[in-house]
């Protein structure tokens, strides 16, 4: 029996009934949504406070040199408390400091800073950066990252 | 536009005609609305299957962790409390609601032939589905859920013959602790989903394979279709259902008891809440060696006591009818902010809690040692765990729980009014547990 042919009701009661029944079975299906769809996807677009960290003193940076420093911080991961690890570049030039992300612009690996041929590389897929974070080679389609900094009695101050 | 997005898959598939052949049964004349039951239990495994899924995102299956996990869930995550408290009042619900639809099956005759096959899938489902309930129930790992779980692992200790083996296998060693919880929640997400859905395939085909049963006394006149005429129905149904679950979440938070631990005191812990000292019942003595009761008591033995409980002692005893009168006074007349005495809620759970006395003066066919009842009427109130005797073969350390020694409980009546009670027994224990919950949610400190 086909229910386009129902022979009980006029088919102006059946889609009633049919409307009816999605109306309703979407607003089920919309409340779990809404509710398992919120707690999956809220973490997502939660953003972490930023948190000023002192890298390094001033007086012991190089001069328009690459000084790799190791940041840790403690965050939240979900239901536990990590300390994170964050590796930044501060460089000097003059009274002035830059802090560059040292994660790579392709892909996201770690890169590191060679002193021999005075070049930032990615060791994943050989993206080359100067001094400065401008890309001289390879994959990497920008500059490293700048951080904000600032200076306080000496004290660098970084931005994570 | 639509429809010619949809023309290409059904040229594809021919989804439509499948899903017509799957809506346009015709159900007997008179098919009404006890037939409705099998959507709520759909409905409500549909919603523990989604619910699931997004608190397993978050839940850690590790002693360090797990109790950290829920925690996160409740108080840190958006909308996290309201995901756990659909998914526990859920179970619950889905409990019932399997209970309901059995009973609907048996009293209306659709497990007759030749629905039997039929009848056991939806048995085996049944116990597919506690054992969803005590699997989850150890996962928050909480006081509430370790020593739970620990009379459960000494409920089936009590198993003749197997019951060491089948303790161990289901603690994974000797000491509940990490391999019992990732066991247990391995069999919570994995083993147990896979089954139950395998037991809905098979009860679906089933059911389309023999038809639904119809109403007992055959009718005259043409049926309808399922779609929409029952859909309809079901609609109703299961939309009353989950609009009292979505209240129950948002209105009645889920408690998260203390962590886990060993040294804790049980009694300490809301532990009433778990019903079944059936370890009591099955004669476990301290050691675990199971004594066999007699064999014509031994299945009422078993459904026994606890579990029947709480319809209980406020027939026969007025003074605590009066406390609980006087409790729910109390709750109206107080305001934000005050204090309630406590000894009002521990008189009216002291009534509600009252199951041993009930049992024993209802259906005990011989005199009982008052001296356990007695417990039920102090403030400290240990339920249903008793305190080992420090000489005999139950004496533990100080501070453990063994069952105790039985006392030969022995039931009368038959499954009806024992269907009756167990039914009835949640009742007073969900009302009190209730209104403490509303009032924590309404600030009003209890002291």
């Amino acid at each position: 029996m086909d229910v386009c042919s129902s022979h009980h009701d006029p088919a102006g009661r059946r889609g009633f009934l049919v409307r009816v029944i999605q109306t309703v079975q979407a607003s089920i299906g919309a409340t779990l949504a809404f509710v398992v769809g919120g707690a999956v996807v809220a973490p997502s677009f939660t953003r972490r406070a930023p948190l000023w960290l002192a890298a390094g003193d001033l007086p012991h940076l190089v001069e328009d040199t690459p000084v790799p420093v190791t940041l840790r911080f403690s965050r939240l991961d979900g239901a536990t408390e990590v300390v994170d690890r964050r590796v930044v570049y501060l460089v000097k030039s003059g009274d002035d400091v830059r802090a560059l992300d040292s994660t790579c612009t392709h892909l996201g690996c770690r890169t590191r800073y060679n002193a021999e041929t005075r070049r930032i590389e990615c060791p994943c897929h050989g993206g080359l950066y100067d001094a400065e974070g401008n890309v001289i080679g390879g994959p990497p389609p920008s500059p490293l990252a700048r951080i904000p900094t600032r200076i306080e009695r000496g004290t660098v101050m970084v931005q994570v | 536009m639509i429809a010619t997005i949809l023309n290409w898959p059904d040229s594809r598939t021919g989804y439509r005609a499948i899903v017509r052949r799957a809506l346009d049964e015709e159900l007997p004349p008179g098919t009404s609305w006890p037939f409705t039951t099998g959507s709520v239990v759909t409905l409500l495994v549909v919603c523990q299957f989604i619910t699931g899924v997004g608190l397993t995102m978050y839940y850690v299956p590790a002693p360090s962790l797990a109790y950290d996990s829920v925690r996160f869930i409740m108080q840190e995550l958006t909308l996290g409390w309201m995901l756990r408290g659909l998914h526990y009042w859920g179970a619950s619900f889905l409990v019932v609601a399997a209970v309901v639809h059995m009973l609907r099956v048996f009293l209306l005759g659709s497990y007759k032939a030749p629905r039997e096959v039929t009848w056991l899938s939806g048995l085996l489902m049944l116990l597919v589905i506690l054992g969803f309930s005590l699997s989850g129930y150890l996962l928050p790992w909480d006081q509430k859920a370790y020593w739970a779980t620990t009379v459960t692992i000494n409920v089936a200790r009590g198993t003749p013959l197997a019951g060491e083996y089948l303790a161990d296998l289901m603690r994974g060693g000797q000491e509940l602790g990490a391999l019992t919880l990732g066991r247990w929640y391995s069999a919570h997400v994995f083993l147990l989903p896979a089954a139950l859905v395998t037991l809905i395939i098979a009860h679906i085909a089933l059911m389309r394979k023999h038809g639904i049963s119809g109403p007992l006394e055959p009718q005259p006149g043409p049926g309808e279709t399922f779609f929409p005429w029952h859909v309809a129905k079901d609609t109703v149904v299961m939309a009353s259902v989950f609009a009292v679950l979505v209240t129950l979440a948002l209105l009645v938070p889920v408690s998260l008891d203390e962590v886990a631990n060993v040294a804790g005191d049980a009694t300490q812990h809301g532990f009433a809440r778990l019903r079944f000292v059936v370890g009591e019942e099955l004669l476990v003595d301290g050691f675990g060696h199971f004594k066999h009761p007699p064999r014509r008591q031994f299945l009422r033995v078993v459904v026994a006591r606890e579990i029947a409980a709480d319809v209980a002692g406020a027939a026969g005893d007025a003074q605590r009818l009066d406390h609980v009168v006087h409790f729910f006074l109390e709750v109206r007349s107080q305001q934000a902010g005050e204090n309630l005495d406590r000894g009002a809620i521990d008189d009216c759970r002291d009534w509600s809690l009252s199951v041993d006395q009930w049992a024993k003066t209802t259906y005990s066919d011989e005199d009982r040692d008052d001296s356990h009842g007695a417990q039920y009427r102090g403030r400290n109130r240990p339920y249903s765990i008793r305190r080992a005797p420090q000489t005999g073969q139950n004496a533990t350390a100080s501070g453990s729980w063994v069952p105790h020694a039985p006392q030969h409980a022995t039931v009368g009546p038959g499954g009806c009014v024992l269907a009756f009670s167990v039914a009835a027994a949640s009742v007073p224990v969900a009302v009190g547990d209730c209104c403490r919950m509303f009032l924590a949610t309404k600030s009003i400190t209890v002291v």
